[in-house]
This record gives structure tokens, sequence and C-alpha cells, in this order.
């Protein structure tokens, strides 16, 4: 699996790294991309995360004192210098809208151009934004030529009126500020920053999902990101402040536990589904001694975690139905961050979304295994796939090739 | 070998409650040499429920004036019943005659607690044998010692420190009340007595909020197997310190006190603790928002450390709290605590940039913050569940435990930080 030979043949190669700043954890995974385009987790390092809630650093000391120990560990484990990342950014303040661009085609022939393309990006960037947020992404979905839709690349087409729809997030400027500031508080520079959510669904989507339509959600610690394509672009993203954290805090408060002993029984006997099959029932909780047993009734356990879990679900329904992309999610649901490990959840969304759906890894790339197969782990490896799609992009176009440097 | 009397019959056994594995915790007390009998006795005077009481001396003379309820005179081959004369040497000797019947009292124990005064004899030398035959019976063994006066000199010091760390050897967890620092707290024209009865009834209070804690089923338990793995892990040194307040800032007042409080070396012991154990007590208005903030602000000031809390509910308390906090610290931060003490200043530099960065935090927290849906747009339900009831609990009542300090997560003007199951009014019946 650990795809050695490009390292050995030294076929000229790039280390992009992904950082994600989490709730819980920060996670730094490193990837190698070959000339040829071939991409390789090479290794990657998590540390515990204090400085963050819900998504967004509190506390920088902490933040960057963990952002340190993270990239550490990846740099020892891929063996790497880490000299700049891709920083994933998420929180509450992201809003996210679908928009037009319009451009006249001036050229004599009324051919669509590559110029032609960016300003009808440019247009596209262009719509009624609060003043202090900005432009996290202006991602592409399809173009319409003189009326003519679902078109992938204009150029070269005949026409005289090209239209772009593109996906837009934006949020608060100094909100989105904030974690490159830590990071590059560590002499990192950051590439460039991604929506999580986005960064995720690059990880756990096959090109076909993406083309029969998918909802991607990435449950952990603070935050519940969300990416639904349909017809292989992206079409709805959205972020809920609710996470694993506040699955912990309800079972904290409705059991009476401390939230240490609230976490490890939502991990250890949780469930999202409460059938009512164990009515009644109880554990106790584990003691060394056996002794001053606290019974924990496991029907309300699975209770509190269902409604939480159910009730971030439906938020997220509902916002597919308003956007009318319910029909269009023919791959179903994958669900991807810590918070898919909580039992049951697989079912829960099935009932909820009446959808398939699936734990999403990035099992399918190339890498070190143990990093691939945990759900946490998929933002950061998004990050790297989100790199290497715009390093093949724009090698394919010619801008920074190698070769046309060398020329 | 426990005497109703001080003179009577050695090897008598004892009846004492053990532990029946009904889910109660057994404790017995340990009250060694004159001072640990002494705070054993206010201890079992002041009352603490559930724990069996022995007095251990060399001194039959100062055991038969102790009130504690079992006594036990030990090495009379070697002492006579005349004391240990201040010899750790003669405590050790005179304990070892007697050590086999420490180890069987202490059988189907779940905790002990062994108290002493160190820098004597009997205490000194006595108590890190009990420790450890205690130890070797199954129980979880913690020791409240105090270190002696200054003015007590050099011998009873280096005899006590020499103590202390058989002691750290032999028990689970030490915790440690030096009288020198007691003397801060109090009148400077206070007697040795007073001093004395002043350290009785802070050990007191550090033995009492640990059983406390691990005894009583609180509203936020810490249990046993916590206080086990809290101490057991750490060959090490705890301090512990008891603070009051009340009023509408109680929190952080308690907060304030305990990291100024001298027990705690103004803070010092904080911030090098690896880990730390928080009893609150208060009446049943003590809100879960009330201890997400105490765990949160004293969070700041031991940032190493592994916090974890506990607490119960003491309707007699009105308006008052009790926060009594033990901290452990590693073998090795406990050096950087030593006397002589390395001020590291961090570079100018540096502060200005933490400063500057703290700034920018809070100018984060102070943003504006709309409504944070995520499209804006109203979303509809597709109506199959029963829509949220909107809760009707005191404001200071709706636990948003951690995220009490975070930006709310608002959602169409609903809270979702307070539980789903609050807000759609589920009831967790019992059955
Ligand atoms: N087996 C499990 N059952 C239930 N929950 C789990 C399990 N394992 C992990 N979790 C939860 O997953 C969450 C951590 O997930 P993850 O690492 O994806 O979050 P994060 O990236 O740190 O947070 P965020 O992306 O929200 O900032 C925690 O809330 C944790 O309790
Ligand atoms: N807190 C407290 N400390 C005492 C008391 N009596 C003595 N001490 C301290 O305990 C140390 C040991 O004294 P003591 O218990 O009399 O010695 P032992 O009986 O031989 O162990 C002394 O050096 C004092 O610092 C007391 O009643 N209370
Ligand atoms: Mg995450
Ligand atoms: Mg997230």
């Amino acid at each position: 699996m650990f795809n050695i030979i490009p390292r050995i043949f030294s076929e000229k190669s790039q280390i992009i790294v992904g950082l994600e700043i989490g709730t819980s954890k920060v996670s730094a995974m490193v990837g190698e991309l070959t000339e040829s385009g071939g991409l390789t987790i090479i290794g990657g390092g998590t540390a515990p995360s204090r400085g963050v809630r819900k998504g967004e650093i509190v506390n920088f000391e902490k933040a960057e004192e963990d952002i340190r120990a993270a990239i550490v560990k990846a740099e020892e484990s891929a063996d790497v210098e880490v000299g700049s990342v891709y920083l994933g950014v998420t929180g509450a303040h992201l809003r996210s809208l679908n928009n037009r661009g319009f451009n006249r085609v001036e050229s004599a022939e009324h051919e669509v151009s590559q110029a032609d393309v960016e300003d009808v990006l440019r247009s596209a960037k262009a719509f009624n934004k609060p003043s202090e947020n900005t432009v996290l992404h202006a991602i592409r979905q399809l173009f319409t030529v003189n009326g003519q839709s679902g078109i992938a690349d204009p150029v070269g087409m005949k026409g005289n009126q090209l239209e772009l729809d593109v996906h837009v997030v934006h949020g608060v400027t100094t909100r989105l500020q904030n974690p490159a500031l830590a990071v590059r508080g560590l002499d990192i520079d950051v590439e460039e920053l991604v929506f999580s959510g986005l960064a995720s669904s690059l990880a756990v989507l096959s090109p076909e999902q993406k083309e029969n339509g998918a909802l991607v959600i990435d449950m952990g610690a603070g935050t519940t990101e969300y990416v639904a394509y349909c017809n292989g672009v992206v079409r709805h993203t959205g972020i809920l402040a609710v996470g694993g954290d506040h699955v912990t805090n309800d079972v904290s408060y409705g059991l009476k536990v401390s939230t240490h002993c609230a976490d490890s029984l939502k991990k250890k006997h949780g469930s999202a589904t409460a059938d009512g099959a164990l009515h009644g029932k109880s554990i106790s909780l584990p003691n060394e001694l056996g002794l001053q047993n606290k019974q924990i009734n496991l029907d309300h356990l699975h209770k509190i975690m269902h409604a939480r879990v159910e009730e971030t679900f439906q938020l997220i329904d509902a916002e597919l139905d308003f956007e009318g992309l319910h029909s269009q999610i023919r791959s179903g649901v994958v669900l991807t961050g810590g918070g898919a490990r909580i039992s049951g959840i697989k079912k829960l969304a099935e009932e909820v979304f009446e959808l398939d759906a699936a734990i999403g890894t990035a099992g399918s790339h190339n890498g070190v295994k143990g990093l691939l197969d945990d759900p946490e782990n998929t933002h950061a490896i998004g990050l790297v796939n989100y790199a290497a799609i715009r390093s093949r992009r724009s090698r394919s176009k010619g801008w920074f090739s190698k070769k046309a440097v060398a020329a | 070998m426990v005497l109703k009397e001080s003179c009577g019959r050695m090897n008598e056994p004892i009846e004492m409650n053990e532990s029946t594995g009904t889910g109660k915790l057994s404790l017995k007390v340990f009250g060694v040499g004159s001072a640990g009998c002494n705070i054993a006795e206010h201890l079992q005077k002041s009352g603490l429920s559930g724990a069996e009481f022995i007095a251990v001396n060399t001194d039959s003379t100062v055991l038969s004036r102790n009130g504690v309820s079992h006594k036990m005179l030990v090495g009379r081959q070697t002492t006579g019943g005349l004391g240990a004369g201040g010899e750790a040497d003669r405590g050790r000797s005179a304990i070892r005659e007697n050590a086999d019947d420490i180890e069987i009292l202490c059988q189907n124990t779940d905790l002990v607690f062994v108290l002493a005064g160190l820098g004597g004899g009997t205490g000194t030398g006595a108590a890190p044998i009990i420790a450890a035959r205690a130890k070797e019976a199954g129980a979880l063994v913690i020791c409240f010692v105090t270190l002696p006066f200054e003015l007590e000199g050099r011998r009873k010091e280096e005899q006590a420190k020499e103590g202390l760390s058989d002691l750290k050897k032999s028990a689970d967890g030490v915790i440690c009340l030096p009288n020198q620092k007691v003397f801060k707290l109090i009148d400077e024209s206070a007697s040795l007595v007073d001093t004395f009865s002043t350290t009785n009834e802070y050990v007191a209070q550090g033995v009492r909020a640990i059983w406390k804690l691990v005894s009583e089923t609180g509203e936020l338990n810490v249990d046993f197997a916590d206080l086990r793995s809290l101490i057991r892990s750490r060959h090490a040194q705890s301090s512990f310190a008891t603070v009051e307040a009340g009023g509408s800032h109680r929190i952080r007042d308690a907060v304030d006190n305990l990291v100024k409080h001298p027990l705690l070396e103004e803070g010092k012991v904080l911030s090098h603790a690896e880990a730390v154990l928080v009893s609150i007590s208060g009446a049943s208005s003590l809100s879960m928002a009330e201890l997400t903030r105490l765990t949160e602000q004293l969070h700041r000031h031991c940032e190493k450390a592994e916090v974890k809390i506990g607490a119960n509910i003491d309707d007699t308390l009105g308006d008052q709290i009790i926060v009594t906090l033990i901290a452990a610290n590693s073998e090795e931060e406990e050096e950087t605590i030593a006397p002589i003490e390395v001020q590291s200043a961090p570079a100018g530099s540096a502060i200005a940039e933490s400063e500057a960065l703290d700034t920018h935090v809070e100018e984060q927290q102070e943003f504006p913050t709309a409504a944070p849906s995520p499209v804006g747009k109203s979303w509809r339900r597709r109506g199959k569940k029963n829509r949220a009831v909107h809760p009707q609990l005191p404001l200071d009542m709706i636990p948003k435990g951690r995220f009490d300090k975070s930006e709310p997560t608002l959602y169409k003007g609903e809270d979702l930080d307070v539980p789903t199951f609050v807000r759609r009014g589920m009831t967790l019946s019992v059955g």
C-alpha cells in the first residue's frame, strides 16, 4: 500500500501538507505528489487540541503549542520538513450561496477563450456580501453558453453569451484570519485556506459518487460540516456549530456524570439509535473495585444521543429539502469525522435522510494504511487532495509547470 | 492490639466494620504519633461519617488522654510505652512489632488515611511502615502529614524530610502541610498551640473533602477509581487548600482565593500541578454553569493539569460554597518549586507578543454575532418529529456545560447548545 517507488526513483515530486486545527485534535497530513500526478499520503501527525472551541481558536497559546506538536509528529512520521500548509477553516460565521456570473464574449469569432472564463468567474464572485466578509471559495459548477447549460469546459466553443454558476463560501475576514495567524506565528506559511467540509468531501468521495450526487457530513467534536454534490459539482455547503462535544455534554447533563465519564460512555456504550429494546437495561459505571457503582440506564444514554444526532441530521435534511436537492443525491450520505464512529449513526442517517448511508474514510488513497482508515483524518487528507487538484490543474495549463520554468 | 484503655490486652481481635462489598466504601483513619492522634481526635469529634479511627502511639500516657475510639499502643518491647523520644529509628522498630496487626486491620478496607506530624519519632518512623502494610493489604493509602516549624530546628526538619521521602515510597499519595505555611495564615501573635489546632483543622478539612468526594454520591461524581488513578500514578507530593465563598461572584472569589492561598504557594503549586482534584459543596442552587465556570477558571491556573471535579449538595450551606482543591505534582516538577526559586522571566518580546495575541482573542470574542444559520434561509422540517419545546428552566440552569463560554450556537433563534432532549422536553423516566 505504501507506495515507495516514486521516492526510490526520485521522480520529481512535491510535498503537500494539509493542516486541520480541529476542536479535539490538530492533524497534519503529508502527501507526496509526483510529477505524473500520483498522490501518496506518506505520513501524518496528530496532537490533542486544547485551544479550539466549535472549530475556532479561542486560546492562541495553546493552539500554537498543539499545532507545533502535530507538525513535529508529521515531520517525523513523513521524514520531511514542513514549510507550508494548506489550512482547513470552519466556524459558525461561514455562509454559502449559489451565484451566477455573466460575460459577453467579445472576440471577433465569438469563440470562448480562457480570458472569457476568467471574466465570467470574476463576475460570478460578485454578490452582495457583508463588508466584513471575505470570499473563501467560488467553486465552479457548470457553464452555460448561449442558453445551453451543463457545460463543463466552454473554451473553444462558439457563442456570445457565457454564464457560470458558482458555489460561494464566505466568512468573517478576521475569523478566517485567526487560524492562519496561529500557523504563521510558528513560521509556517499558509498556502491557502480551504473550507473544511469541502476538504473532507474530497477525501471520501469517488468521482462516480460526485457524479451521482452525494452528501458528505463531517461530524467533528465542535462542528459539523456538510457538502452536497450533484452532477459532479458542489451544490450546497453548510456548517452547524454542533458536534461530538454536544453529544458528550448532553450525556453528561442527562446522566449526571462528569464530562470525562460521559465521553467514555458515549464511545463505549453509546448509540445514535434508540429502539427501546434496551428498556430498563442498565450498566454499572466501570470502577476498578466494583464498588460504589453508579447505574447508567442505557436506554437513557441512547435516547439522549439519538435526540442530538437526529436533530443535527434533521437540520441538514431540511436544508437539502429547501434547496430541492434531495432527489439528486443518488449515491447517498457519507459520514466522516470522529462522529462517524458513533454506533448506529449509519442507520440513523438512513432513517432521517431516507437515503443510503456509509462511513467515509480516505481508504481509497495510496499511503500509510493506519492514517487512511481513520474517519478523523479525512479533513487533513482532503486538504492534500485539494492542493493536488490545484497543482495538477495548473500544471496541465502549463502555468507553473516545472518544465516551463526550466526551459 | 487495640486498646479501649491505654493498657488493654494486645492480642485481642478488634471488631470493626469491614468492607462488605455492598457498594459502600470502607475507610480507616490512622493517627500516628502525638500530632497524628490529635488530628484524628479532632476529625472524629468534628465528624467523618462511616470512618473508623485508630490512634497509634508509642507513648501510653499520651495515648490514654486521647479520645479516639480505637487505640493501639505499639512497640511495647522497644519503647515500653514511653514514647520514641523523638527518634524516628525507634518509631520504626516500635511499629515493626505490630506491623502484621496493621496489615490484618487493613484487610477489606478500601481507603486508608494515615495522619502524622513529621519531625518527631513515632509519626516519622511509623507512618511509612503503616502506609506500606495498609497498601499491602490492598487499600488505597493517602497520608496527610505536617512538616515542622522552622523554629523547631534542623534536626527535626531533616528527620521530617526523610520521613516524607519514605512515605512517598510507601503510600499511594502524600498530602503535605507545612506548619510554617499555616503560620502565615493566622495572626502572628498566635501561640504554637493555636497554630497546631489550625493545622489540625486544615488537615481535617482535607480529609473530609477527599472522603466526601469519593464516598458521597455527589451530583457530579468523582469516584474512587478517579482518586486512585490520580494519586497512584504519581509517587508525588500533593498540596491542598480549602476556601469558602458566597455572593454572586462566589465562583470567581473562590478561584481567586485558591490561587492566592499560601498553602498552594500563591498559585505556584497550581501552575506546576499535574493533576487537580476539586470538590465543591453548595446548596442546591449550585448550578451546572457554576461548575463549568469553576473548571474553566481553574484550568487557566493549572494548564498542565488534568482537572477532576466533584460536587456535593449540602443545603445547610445557604449561599456559601466550599471548594477544596488537591493538587498532585510530579517529582520532576517538585524540583522546580524547591526552596531556592529561579525566576525564569520570559523575554520581553515574548510577553509583548502573547499580550498582542490575547487582545486578538478578545477582539474575536467581542465580534458581533449574527445568527449563525449557514444558509440564511428558512428551513422546514419534514414533519416527522415533534418540534422542540422551549426550555422553561431558569436561565442559569440551562445546561450548556462546556459551551458556557463560547459563542452560542443559535439556529432560527434556538440555542442548540442546550441539550436536545431538554429542548424537546423529553423525560428520562426511571425504569
Ligand atoms: N467511538 C466513538 N463514538 C462516539 N464518538 C466518538 C468516537 N470516537 C470519537 N468520537 C468523537 O468524535 C469527535 C472527534 O472527532 P474529530 O477528530 O473528527 O473532531 P475534530 O476534527 O477535532 O473537531 P472539529 O472538526 O469539530 O473541529 C469527538 O467528539 C469524539 O468524542
Ligand atoms: N498540627 C499539629 N502538629 C503537631 C502537633 N503536635 C506536634 N506537632 C508537629 O508534629 C511534629 C511531630 O511531633 P509529635 O507528633 O509529637 O511526634 P511523635 O509523636 O514522636 O511522632 C512536631 O515537630 C510538630 O511540628 C499537633 O497537635 N498538631
Ligand atoms: Mg474535524
Ligand atoms: Mg468539523
